[in-house]
């Protein structure tokens, strides 16, 4: 039964990595070597439970162990040294700004802070990736990804209701003619699947989903990746627990069975045509909210001391990170099976989903109990939490892992990794001409992939549940401008039909822009998600962000490399902005064989979540255009470069430069425009990012159901930029404002001494003209064209 | 015993659209086709039993059709069969059998879920593969086709 591995303490490296590799482990040479030299130290052999527990502890997805490692970075000759990456580089931002409204960050399963009127709630945030199992099953994958990151939300302090799922995918080209490995799954099979999966969960969970995005590009063909996010409130006094020596240790939810084994230390290797089967699971929705239900209950009324979600790990990571500051001892036989074939230590470290294990007195446990009942939720006792500073797992009085927390927990050998920075060539040159004339361009840029609209997407969503969702997916009277983010008013946690506050989700991603520059990439999304905040009239003083970076094998000193310069990119626009990071997280291992079988890893990738109080989600803003007249402004000023446009991709302009982004500029124009959208005189706001102003200002249109006569050369603009890169050229920081016409001197006097220009108004015609400098046409597009080709109906 | 639920023709058109839109992105230019959901029902049930379940529990009365015992496709038309494999959470399959068991006030059956699929069109080794790949994933289905 205690299914000792009699010979581990005598295996040499080779035979070690072999072990490692048939278990499953993922487990590094140091790493093998640092728990043999701990057994040999005891004297005894350790179980398979113990080893289990050690690779589950120990792996990538729990421990973080490249980014919270020490790193050696070399550049341009000159050598940095990191004792810990991400506390020196994002944490450290998050500890200068020090703002007071943060209630607990980067310590829970969430970032949480202040919201609403009196400071009553705490505002949880959390993003997570799936994409693993994503590749491998992409409608459970993501059914799985949206319940966990749920959970994460169910576990912070002492549980938050949720009240917002968001989604945020990247995957291959659909129009791709990518030859792919044997037993990988087509770029659209996978998006459908992760599509269905986000949808049937969130729906039926009663979630809104609102606030996502969708990049298509061929280097995740292999490896999708899948951001579920969740934002739920919770009240300020649940936000901190404590587990309590003597508190039972108590499962609720779902029953423990074969499925998902090895989850967390799967994501801890590459995808191969051999991965596990068994890390693929289906998630059960209505589970889950039952557990939700029954778990806020059982908050409200006091009844636990501590909680977390059984994520990747199982039991093995909730039980033993609630243990870790004091000890516990684990009856296994108790907890209910699926399967009564399986082993203790799968029981230990399966994956099932739908599972909470909370910390209980003993003296709540029969409340507990008939609340639990009341959902046809199962409750079991696994054991009870004490002082002893160990991990004591049995079953049937049999020992299956005992280990002190210190080596657990601490034991975990981190050796210096090496990062180097190669940079890329740039070009400054001026773009060449576009070959296409400007109208076509602009068409085709609206149907690019990137650019098109999310709507088949979208609509499989229920944003509407809970009644909250202010800002829509979709705005305008006919429902076709893409909005920046969401906006929530969510009545549904606070019961309180008088408090109007609510908060605004948003996101900023720019993978081309990585391929250029890793640091500018997480300026970019920075400011990207921040933009969008500013756009639905939130609060930006009182934004907070998420980081999710995606890479490949951080084995690779260059990949390594790209992930320091993105960390330092956002510890500068954290510092910049003033917002804080508040949680993250990261996924490596994202590369698999092509069909050649060549390494192919994704681009890194850095997903940027935002979150900001609106003060009154009555004065909240959409994109779209509403009412003829108004003027129209450009804030921000044009740069010149084309690097990582949607324009570069259909013209061969020649010109891969960046434009120039100073945070310090971007945060005074941002901090310089709020007080205009706290007095109403910003009818619309849009940001410019993919496709540029004449993207902006053509979605700007469709959701307005009105036309526009721009002319953007009369806006700040760096001398010596082309028209193309006027028009549809990416450069940051920059937003179209709809401004009301009789309040426009008032808007004027206030964004003084701001790079705010008008560029033209609001039209009460059908079509979006964009005029040179002297009042030449430059393109005259119909509106209802334009929308038909944003809406994949053809150019 | 295997209980097919088939939406009515009559309230098909946009799932059955959304099907051919699939299989012709998979290269399969089929000229029909329409899908049903599948229960497999591990029981010792009268038949009058699975009949009860399949009008009064599985089958929407007004817009689905159902039937008991598994269905051979039409004339000019072949069918595709896909099922989580045994190993796989049938979340699905889990709801029925609780669902099953309260309605007819039985023990509760192993039950699995699974789709049927029409296709009217290209049949053969190759359109078979092609509908393989777009409607299963050898991961946790097991596909079979089913002919005339």
């Amino acid at each position: 039964m205690n299914d000792r591995i009699e010979n581990f303490n005598s295996l040499r490296p080779a035979e070690l990595a072999a072990l490692d590799k048939a278990a499953g482990w993922s487990l590094n040479a140091a790493e093998l070597a640092a728990a043999q030299r701990h057994f040999r130290k005891l004297g005894r052999p350790p179980t398979r439970g113990e080893l289990e527990t050690i690779a589950q502890t120990w792996s990538e997805h729990c421990k973080h162990k490249t980014f919270s490692g020490p790193v050696r970075f070399e550049r341009n000759g000159k050598v940095k040294r990191y004792k810990n990456l991400f506390k020196e580089t994002i944490v450290a931002a998050t500890k200068t700004l020090n703002r007071p409204w943060c209630l607990s960050v980067f310590k829970d399963n969430a970032g949480v802070v202040e919201f609403g009127r009196g400071k009553k709630w705490g505002l949880a945030f959390k993003a997570e990736t799936h994409n693993h199992p994503c590749a491998l099953e992409p409608y459970g994958g993501a059914e799985t990804g949206v319940g966990g990151v749920v959970r994460d939300i169910l576990g912070v302090g002492l549980g938050a209701k949720p009240v917002l799922n968001t989604d945020f995918f990247c995957f291959g080209r659909q129009d791709s003619g990518m030859k792919l490995p044997p037993g990988a799954l087509g770029a659209r099979r996978i998006m459908e699947g992760v599509v269905e999966g986000v949808r049937d969960y969130g729906n039926r969970m009663g979630i809104p989903t609102a606030a996502g995005g969708v990049v298509f590009d061929d280097g995740y063909a292999l490896n999708p990746l899948v951001f579920v996010g969740c934002a739920g409130l919770i009240p300020r006094d649940k936000i901190d627990k404590k587990v309590r020596p003597g508190d039972l240790i108590v499962a609720v939810g779902g029953r423990t069975g074969r499925d998902g084994i090895h989850g967390a230390t799967f994501s801890s290797a590459d995808i191969g045509e051999d991965s596990p089967s068994s890390a693929v699971q289906i998630g059960h929705a209505i589970n889950e909210k039952k557990i939700l239900d029954a778990l806020l209950r059982a908050r409200d009324k006091g009844l636990y001391s501590a909680v977390t979600d059984c994520g990747a790990g199982g039991f093995s990571s909730a039980i033993g990170e609630l243990a870790s500051d004091c000890g516990a001892v684990v009856d296994l036989e108790k907890a209910p099976l699926k399967d009564v074939s399986l082993e203790p230590w799968e029981i230990w470290v399966s994956e099932s989903q739908e599972r909470m294990v909370l910390s209980v007195p003993e003296r709540n446990l029969p409340a507990l109990r008939k609340i639990f009942a009341r959902e046809e939720c199962e409750l079991a006792v696994l054991g009870r939490f004490n002082k002893s500073g160990r991990l004591l797992v049995r079953f049937m009085g049999e020992p299956v892992v005992d280990l002190r927390n210190d080596f657990l927990h601490g034991g975990v050998p981190n050796f210096e990794k090496r990062a180097v920075h190669k940079p890329v060539p740039v070009s400054s040159r001026p773009p060449a001409k576009p070959r296409r004339p400007l109208g076509r361009l602009l068409r085709e840029i609206l149907a690019h992939p990137n650019v098109r609209s999310r709507a088949p997407i979208v609509r499989q969503y229920d944003h509407e549940v809970q009644g909250g969702t202010v800002v829509k997916p979709f705005t305008g009277p006919a429902g076709y401008g893409p909005s920046d983010g969401a906006v929530i008013w969510p009545q549904s946690a606070t019961r309180d039909l008088g408090d109007f506050s609510g908060f605004a989700a948003a996101h900023g991603i720019c993978p081309s822009v990585g391929r250029i520059d890793p640091c500018q990439m997480a300026l970019y999304a920075c400011d990207e998600a921040m933009r969008n905040l500013l756009c639905c009239g939130a609060d930006i003083t009182k934004a907070a962000f998420l980081d999710n970076f995606c890479a490949a094998s951080p084995a690779d000193p260059k990949v390594l490399g790209d992930l320091v310069l993105a960390a330092e990119g956002c510890r500068e626009a954290a510092l910049g902005f003033g917002a804080p990071f508040i949680s993250g997280k990261d996924s490596f291992y994202n590369q698999s064989a092509d069909a050649k079988g060549k390494p192919y890893p994704i681009p890194l990738t850095l997903l940027i979540s935002a979150v900001a109080p609106v003060d009154d989600v009555r004065s909240a803003v959409t994109t779209n255009f509403k009412r003829a007249g108004n003027p129209v402004y450009l804030a921000g000023v044009a740069w010149r470069g084309l690097g990582g446009s949607i324009y570069n991709e259909l013209e061969r302009s020649g010109n891969n430069a960046l434009g120039v982004i100073s945070i310090e500029e971007s945060a005074r124009l941002y901090r310089g425009l709020l007080p205009a959208f706290r007095a109403g005189l910003v009818m619309a706001a849009h940001d410019i990012s993919d496709g540029g102003f004449a993207a902006a200002a053509a979605e700007m249109a469709f959701g307005g159901g009105l036309g526009a006569d721009l002319c953007p050369e009369t806006g700040y603009a760096q001398d010596g930029i082309s028209q193309a890169e006027l028009l549809f050229g990416e450069s940051p920081s920059r937003l179209l404002i709809e401004v009301d016409r009789e309040r426009e001197l008032a808007f004027r006097s206030m964004v003084a001494g701001l790079p705010v220009e008008r560029v033209g108004f609001v039209s009460a015609g059908h079509d979006l003209t964009l005029l040179d400098g002297a009042g030449r046409e430059l393109l005259r597009e119909d509106i209802a064209v334009l929308l038909e080709c944003w809406s994949g109906e053809g150019i | 015993m295997v209980i097919e639920i088939k939406t009515k023709p009559k309230y098909a058109a946009s799932e059955d659209a959304a099907l051919l839109a699939r299989m012709r992105a998979a290269g399969l230019p089929l000229k029909a086709a329409s899908t049903a959901r599948l229960y497999r029902i591990e029981a010792e049930w009268a038949a009058g039993d699975y009949k009860k379940a399949a009008a009064g529990l599985l089958a929407d009365p007004l817009t689905d059709d159902w039937s008991v015992g598994g269905r051979r496709p039409p004339a000019g038309c072949w069918r595709a069969e896909v099922w989580l494999k045994n190993s796989v959470t049938d979340v699905i399959g889990e709801s029925v059998s609780e669902a099953a068991a309260g309605f007819l006030g039985v023990e509760a059956p192993k039950v699995r879920f699974g789709h049927a699929f029409y296709f009217k069109g290209p049949a053969g080794p190759a359109a078979e593969k092609a509908a393989a790949r777009a409607l299963s994933n050898p991961l946790i289905h097991s596909f079979k086709v089913v002919k005339r």
